[in-house]
C-alpha cells in the first residue's frame, strides 16, 4: 500500500468520512449525487490500489451490477412510459429500467466505498473506536484477529506434516487428512487458549476500571478536517432535506435536477467525496516543493 | 530486605495422594537472582505458580507464602498483577492481542492506568528492550525470540518487584535464548528487579545467579550460592548431576578440590591446575565407520528456491546418508535446514540436481509432536494409523511400538496430558507405525530435559541397530556429540563439513561442545564429558535408560453400543430422506427460472415444493435421531438463563415496533433502513449484556479461539468452494457453551472474517444470520430438542444453513438495494440462491457428520478441565 496521508489521520476522522459517504450514497437516490458518488469512489479506489488493484476489485462487480439493473424492470411494472411488453404481457417501463440502473449504481458505489474503507480503516482503528464504547467486544475482535493467522499457520503445518507422512491418493484420503488437520488444530488451540488466559490474568485482566490505550493522537489538523467535513456534509444534506434534490422515479420522473440550490449541493458533495484525495494531493505537492527546495 | 518468604509450603493436587511440594521453605531477598533447578516433574512449575494467586493451581495447600511480610492471598489482584511479573514457557500463546504496541499496553490497560502514563511507560520499556523498530508490527511477523522479548517487556512495563520465569527459553533457538537470558541479567543488574527463574540452560544463567535452589521430589535439597549448592549435590552423589553443564559434571566426578567452576573458562583453569600436578591419559578415540555400501538416501548437487524470483535456499547440497546410522545436521537458524528436510521427505522438489531414495519409506517427525496427536487417548491415536483395519490385526505391531517408545501405562491418557518428552515419543511411535526405513527428525530435543534425552537416544540406538537411517536436524550440540554417528554443518545453503562427532567438533571453536571448549588446550580431541573424565583417570558412570518391557495389551475397554432403531423408524427415515433429497434435486435442476417473472402463479405452483421438502427433512430427522445417552441427557436439560430470556424478549418487542414505526413514517418504502434497524436491535442486547457482565479472561479467550477456528477452518477446505466449516463450528459452540456463546461466536466470526476479507453492507446480515444459528442450536440443545449425536447435529446444521442462512442472506441482497421490492423479487433471490445454499448445507452436513463427536469431546475437555463457563449457565 502506498503512503497515503488520509490514513494517517485520526480514526475518528476516517470513520466520519466513511459514514458520511456511505450514508449519503445509500440514502440519496438523486441521479447526479449517485454519479458523483460512483465516480469519486472509483477514483479514490484507483488512487489507493493503483490501476491493477482497481481492476481486480472492480472486475467482479460488473456482472452483478448488470444483473441488478435488469432484475428491476422485469419484476417492477410501475411507471408510465412503457418500452415494450414481456411475453406474459407485463410491461417493461423506462422508469423501472432507470430505477434499476440507479439501484445498481448505488450498490456499486457503496461496495467501492467499502473497498476503500477496508484499505484505510484497518483493524487497529476498528478496535480503537470500539474500545471506547464496548471494550470487551473490541478486545474480542483483537484477540480473534491475533489467533486467525496463528491457527492458519498451524493448520498448514499439520497438513504439510500429514502429506509428508502419507501422500493422499484419492479424495477420501484428502478429506480425511483435511479433517484430521482441522481436528488437530482445534485440540491444540483449545489447550493453548488456557495459557493465553493465564497470561491475561497474570497481567491483571479482570480488575475493575480497565482503560483503553491507543497510539492515536487527535491533532489540530484532525479537528480542522472534521470541521471541514461537517460543513461539506451540511452543504450536501441541507438541499436534500429542503427537498431541492428530491427525485422520484415512479410513476414518472419528477424533480428539478438543475438549479442554484442543487448545484450548491452537488459542489459540496464533490468536495466531500474527494476530500481524502484533495488532502493527499496537497500534501504530495507540499512534499515535492519541499524536496525541490533542498 | 525479604521480598518473598515461603514457609513450610506443601501442596497436593486434587484427587492425588502424593505431595507435589513437601515442606518447602525459601526466602528471596530484594535484588536476588535465584535459579530453581530440578528434574522434570519435581514440582518446579507448581512452586512458581504458587507465588501468584491467579496462576496457582487448584489443590490442597499448607504453609505460608509472605510477600513483603503479608500473606499472598490477602494481597489484591491489582497489586499482584503489577508487582509480581510472570513469564511462561511458550512465547506464542502468551501474546493475546494482534499488535506489538497493544500487547505492551495490555497490562497497564487492565490496571486502569491512564493514556498519558501508558504512553510514557510503554515508550521507556520499548527503548530499554530495543523494540522501537518493531513497535508497529503485527505480532505474527515476529520471530520466536522477539515474541518472548515482547512478553518480557509487556510485563516489565508494569514495573514489577520480582520477575518469575518458568523455562522461558525452552522454545527458542540457542542464539535467541542466550540473548533473552542476557536481557534478564541486565534487568537484574540495571533495574534491580528480583529474578526467580527455572531454566534448563544452567550454563547461561548460573554465572549471573547468586542463588541456586535445587528441588527434588518436591523438597528443597540445596539453597545456597551456586558453587555451594553444587557441592551439596556432589556430596549427595545426586543423579541430577548428569543434567548439569559439562564442566560441573567433570568437576564433580573427578572430585577436584577447587571450587565448582561456574563457566567453561573456570573449568579450563581448573583442568589446567589439575593437569599441572597429574598426568593426562590419551582421549579414547572413536572413529567413524567407513561406508562402502550404497547410501540409503542421497542428494547430489541439489538446488532449491521457493519462488522463481526468490533467492536460492539450497545451493548445490550433496549429502549421503546410510542405513543404520544417525546423521546429525547442525547449523544456525533460518539457513534452510528445515527446507532440506522437506526435500528429503519428498514434499518439495529441487529445480536442479539429483536425488535418490526419497520415493518411499520415509517418515518425518514434526518439530511439534502435538501436530500428530488428535484423539482422546493415546491408544486411539495409535490405532488411527490404520483406519481400515481391525484392532486384532495390528495389535502386535502397535504393542511392539509401544514398548520400543516406552509408552507403557500411557495408553489411556489424553495426549495433551503427557509431558513434552512423552508426547515426542508418542508422535514417534505413530510415525514409526508406518514402517519407515528413513526417519527425519527436526530438533527432537528442543525443550526436553536430560532424562528424556537419554531415553530418546536409547530409542534411536535401537532403531539404527535395526537398520533405520536417521537424519536429524538439531541445535543440541551436546546431544549430537554424544550420540551421532556422523555430523554435518549446514551453512549458506550447503552442508559444509561432514565427519564423525569427534573429529567434527574437535576442529571447531564455536560449533562445539562445552567440554571441548573447556579442554581443547590440553585435550584437543575431547568432545564429551566422558572423554575428559577418562583421560583424567576417572570412572564413567552411565545413566541407564529404562528397559523395554515385553508384550503389552493394547485392547481398549469394552464400549457400550447404541441401541438399534426400530424397523418402522428406519423405513420412515429412508422414505422421507429420499423424498426430501429428490425434491431438492428437482427444485434445483428442473425448475425453470424464466417462469419466475410470470407473476403470482409461481408461488402457487412452486412454494409447496419447498414447504414439502423441509417437511420431509423434518420427518427424516425425527424418525432417525437417537436419544442421547442418559449421562448427557442430564447435563443438557436445564433452563435458559434469565439474561438470554430477557434479550430474546427485548428483540421480540423491538422488532415489530420498528416495523410499525417504519410504515408509519415512510409508508414502509424504506425497507433497507427498517431491516438494518431490526438487525441492530436484535444484536445489540446480546452485545450489551456481554459487555455488562464483564466477561472473564477464559471466556473471552474461548470465544475468540472458536471464532478464529471457524475463520481459519476455511483454509483447510479451500480446494472445495462453498465448503466452509463456519456454520458447523458455530452450531457446536452453541451446543457446548450455550446459546449466548453461540450467538457471540456466530456474530464475531462473520465480523472478523469480514475484517480480513472485506466489509460490506452485508456484514450485519451475516452477523445476524450466523448469530441466530448459534443461538438456536444453544436453545434447542438446552431444551432437549436437539440431540448430541452426530446425525441430528448434521441434519440440523444443514437445515439451519438452508433455512436460516439462505433465508436471511438471499432476500437481504434485495432488501439492501431496492426501494420497493416485491415478493417475487425476494422469492427469486431465495430460489436462485438454493443451489449455492445446498452445497453449503451439504458441506455442513459432512463436516458435522465427521467432526461433531471429536469436536464436542474436545470442547467438553476444556470445559471440564478448566471450568471455563460460569456456573449459572449450567444450572
Amino acid at each position: 500500500m502506498k503512503n497515503e496521508s488520509f490514513s494517517g489521520f485520526h480514526p475518528v476522522v476516517n470513520l466520519a468520512f466513511f459514514v458520511a459517504v456511505l450514508g449519503t450514497t445509500m440514502f440519496i437516490m438523486n441521479p447526479i449525487y449517485l454519479v458523483i458518488s460512483i465516480l469519486s469512489s472509483c477514483t479514490y479506489l484507483a488512487y489507493l490500489k493503483g490501476g491493477k488493484g482497481f481492476f481486480q476489485q472492480a472486475f467482479y462487480l460488473v456482472p452483478i451490477l448488470f444483473m441488478m439493473a435488469i432484475i428491476n424492470p422485469i419484476f417492477n411494472h410501475e411507471g408510465v412510459t412503457v418500452l415494450f411488453y414481456l411475453h406474459n404481457d407485463n410491461p417493461v417501463t423506462l422508469e423501472a429500467a432507470l430505477f434499476g440502473i440507479a439501484s445498481a449504481t448505488m450498490m456499486g458505489a457503496s461496495i467501492v466505498w467499502f473497498n476503500c474503507c477496508n484499505t484505510v480503516f484497518t483493524s487497529d482503528k476498528i478496535i480503537y473506536l470500539f474500545g471506547r464504547i464496548i471494550p470487551a467486544m473490541s478486545l474480542l475482535i483483537s484477540m480473534t484477529l491475533r489467533f486467525v493467522p496463528r491457527f492458519m499457520n498451524y493448520l498448514q503445518n499439520v497438513m504439510r506434516v500429514q502429506k509428508g507422512l502419507h501422500q493422499p491418493k484419492n479424495t477420501k484420503e484428502k478429506l480425511r487428512q483435511a479433517l484430521f488437520a482441522f481436528s488437530a488444530t482445534v485440540s491444540w488451540a483449545m489447550e493453548q487458549s488456557i495459557i493465553s488466559a493465564d497470561s491475561m490474568k497474570s497481567r491483571g485482566f479482570g480488575s475493575a476500571g480497565r482503560t483503553a490505550y491507543s497510539i492515536y493522537i487527535f491533532e489540530k489538523r484532525d479537528a480542522a478536517t472534521l470541521i471541514c467535513l461537517t460543513l461539506l456534509v451540511l452543504g450536501t444534506v441541507i438541499p436534500c432535506v429542503l427537498g431541492y434534490t428530491a427525485w422520484t422515479y415512479y410513476p414518472n420522473f419528477s424533480g428539478e435536477l438543475f438549479g442554484i440550490a442543487q448545484f450548491a449541493g452537488y459542489f459540496c458533495y464533490c468536495g466531500m467525496c474527494l476530500l481524502p484525495l484533495i488532502i493527499d494531493l496537497t500534501e504530495e505537492r507540499k512534499w515535492n516543493s519541499l524536496r525541490s527546495k533542498i | 530486605m525479604e521480598l518473598f518468604k515461603i514457609q513450610n509450603l506443601s501442596f497436593t493436587y486434587p484427587e492425588q495422594e502424593e505431595r507435589v511440594l513437601n515442606d518447602v521453605s525459601i526466602t528471596l531477598n530484594q535484588g536476588d537472582f535465584a535459579v530453581l533447578a530440578g528434574s522434570s516433574g519435581c514440582g518446579k512449575s507448581t512452586l512458581l505458580r504458587q507465588l501468584k494467586t491467579v496462576l496457582a493451581p487448584h489443590g490442597d495447600r499448607k504453609g505460608e507464602i509472605l510477600y513483603n511480610g503479608i500473606p499472598i492471598d490477602s494481597i489484591d489482584s491489582k497489586t499482584q498483577a503489577a508487582k509480581i511479573g510472570f513469564v511462561l514457557q511458550d512465547p506464542d500463546s502468551q501474546i493475546v492481542t494482534d499488535k506489538v504496541w497493544h500487547e505492551l499496553a495490555f497490562g497497564l490497560e487492565s490496571l486502569g492506568v491512564n493514556n498519558t502514563e501508558i504512553r510514557g511507560r510503554v515508550a521507556e520499556m520499548a527503548s530499554f528492550f530495543g523494540i522501537q523498530t518493531w513497535f508497529h508490527m503485527e505480532v505474527t511477523q515476529l520471530s520466536g525470540g522477539q515474541k518472548q522479548l515482547l512478553n518480557l517487556a509487556s510485563i516489565m512495563v508494569l514495573q514489577p518487584d520480582i520477575l518469575i520465569l518458568d523455562e522461558p527459553t525452552s522454545q527458542l533457538d540457542p542464539i535467541a535464548a542466550t540473548d533473552f537470558l542476557e536481557t534478564i541479567g541486565r534487568i537484574n543488574r540495571e533495574l534491580g528487579t528480583t529474578i526467580l527463574i527455572c531454566e534448563h540452560r544452567l550454563e547461561d544463567v548460573i554465572p549471573m545467579a547468586n542463588r541456586l535452589v535445587i528441588l527434588d521430589k518436591g523438597k528443597v535439597i540445596a539453597d545456597d550460592k551456586p558453587e555451594k549448592s553444587f557441592e551439596i549435590l556432589r556430596n549427595l552423589k545426586h543423579p541430577m548431576l548428569h543434567s548439569m553443564p559439562a564442566h560441573m559434571r567433570i568437576w564433580s566426578v573427578l572430585d577436584w578440590k577447587t571450587p565448582c567452576p561456574l563457566t567453561a573458562s573456570d573449568g579450563r583453569n581448573a583442568l589446567s591446575e589439575w593437569a599441572e600436578e597429574n598426568e593426562l591419559l590419551p582421549v579414547p578415540e572413536r572413529k567413524g565407520r567407513e561406508h562402502t555400501e550404497e547410501p540409503r538416501i542421497m542428494l547430489d548437487e541439489v538446488w532449491f528456491r521457493y519462488e522463481k524470483e526468490s533467492p536460492d535456499i539450497l545451493k548445490s547440497v550433496s549429502l549421503k546418508a546410510y542405513s543404520g546410522e544417525l546423521f546429525c545436521i547442525l547449523g544456525g537458524n533460518g539457513t534452510g535446514k528445515s527446507t532440506m528436510l522437506s526435500l528429503l521427505s519428498g514434499l518439495r522438489k529441487p529445480y536442479r540436481g539429483k536425488t535418490k531414495g526419497i520415493d518411499e519409506g520415509i517418515a518425518a517427525l514434526p518439530q511439534n509432536p502435538q501436530m500428530l496427536l488428535v484423539k482422546k487417548n493415546l491408544r486411539e491415536d495409535l490405532l488411527s494409523v490404520f483406519p481400515d483395519k481391525k484392532i486384532e490385526e495390528v495389535a502386535d505391531k502397535i504393542s511392539e511400538m509401544v514398548s520400543l517408545c516406552r509408552l507403557e501405562g500411557l495408553l489411556d491418557r489424553h495426549p495433551y496430558d503427557l509431558s513434552g518428552g512423552e508426547q515426542q515419543r508418542a508422535a514417534l511411535a505413530k510415525v514409526l507405525l508406518q514402517n519407515p526405513n528413513v526417519l527425519l527428525l527436526d530438533e527432537p530435543t528442543k525443550g526436553v530435559d536430560n532424562d528424556f534425552k537419554i531415553v530418546f537416544a536409547q530409542i534411536l540406538k535401537e532403531l539404527t541397530a535395526s537398520g533405520v537411517c536417521i537424519i536429524m536436524v538439531s541445535h543440541d550440540v551436546e546431544f549430537c556429540a554424544s550420540y551421532a554417528d556422523r555430523c554435518g554443518l549446514f551453512f549458506d545453503g550447503n552442508v559444509v563439513t561432514m565427519d564423525a562427532p569427534q573429529p567434527f567438533f574437535a576442529g571447531k571453536s564455536f560449533y562445539t561442545t562445552t567440554t571441548n571448549r573447556m579442554a581443547r588446550h590440553l585435550l584437543p580431541n575431547a568432545v564429551t564429558p566422558e572423554d575428559v573424565i577418562i583421560s583424567c583417570g576417572g570412572k564413567v558412570e552411565e545413566q541407564k535408560p529404562p528397559k523395554r518391557s515385553g508384550k503389552i495389551d493394547i485392547m481398549p475397554p469394552e464400549e457400550r453400543k447404541p441401541e438399534k432403531l426400530p424397523f418402522w423408524r428406519k423405513i420412515l427415515g429412508i422414505v422421507s430422506g429420499t423424498s426430501a433429497m429428490g425434491l431438492l434435486l428437482y427444485a434445483t435442476i428442473a425448475l425453470d427460472l424464466s417462469q419466475l417473472y410470470s407473476g403470482t402463479d409461481f408461488i402457487k405452483n412452486y412454494a409447496w415444493l419447498y414447504i414439502l421438502m423441509f417437511l420431509f427433512f423434518g420427518i427424516f430427522v425425527a424418525s432417525i435421531s437417537r436419544k442421547a445417552p442418559p449421562r448427557e441427557q442430564k447435563l443438557m436439560k436445564g433452563k435458559l438463563s434469565k439474561r438470554t430470556k430477557a434479550t430474546i424478549l427485548f428483540s421480540l418487542i423491538a422488532i415489530p415496533l420498528t416495523i410499525a414505526a417504519g410504515f408509519m413514517i415512510d409508508g414502509g418504502r424504506r425497507y433497507m433502513i427498517i431491516s438494518f434497524l431490526i438487525i441492530f436491535e436484535t444484536m445489540l442486547p446480546f452485545f450489551l449484556v456481554f459487555e455488562g457482565r464483564k466477561p472473564q479472561a477464559r471466556e473471552l479467550i474461548i470465544l475468540s479461539v472458536l471464532s478464529a477456528l471457524a475463520i481459519g477452518g476455511r483454509a483447510v477446505f479451500f480446494a472445495l468452494p462453498g465448503f466452509k466449516p463456519v456454520a458447523s463450528m458455530i452450531i457446536l459452540t452453541g451446543v457446548a457453551f450455550g446459546a449466548e456463546a453461540g450467538f457471540m461466536v456466530g456474530a464475531m466470526t462473520m465480523f472478523c472474517s469480514n475484517v480480513l476479507f472485506g466489509q460490506g453492507p452485508w456484514t450485519p446480515w451475516q452477523m445476524f444470520a450466523m448469530g441466530v444459528i448459534g443461538l438456536l442450536s444453544g436453545i434447542l440443545f438446552r431444551k432437549g430438542i436437539l440431540n448430541r449425536d452426530r446425525f441430528s447435529l448434521a441434519v440440523f446444521g444443514s437445515l439451519c444453513v438452508m433455512i436460516i442462512y439462505g433465508g436471511i442472506m438471499n432476500p437481504a441482497s434485495i432488501l439492501m438495494y431496492y426501494e420497493n421490492p416485491t415478493w417475487e423479487m425476494i422469492l427469486t433471490a431465495y430460489i436462485t440462491g438454493v443451489p449455492a445454499d445446498a452445497i453449503h448445507a451439504l458441506a455442513t452436513f459432512l463436516f458435522l457428520w465427521f467432526l461433531s463427536e471429536p469436536m464436542l469431546e474436545k470442547l467438553d475437555r476444556v470445559k471440564v478441565k478448566y471450568g471455563l463457563i460460569e456456573k449459572d449457565s449450567h444450572t
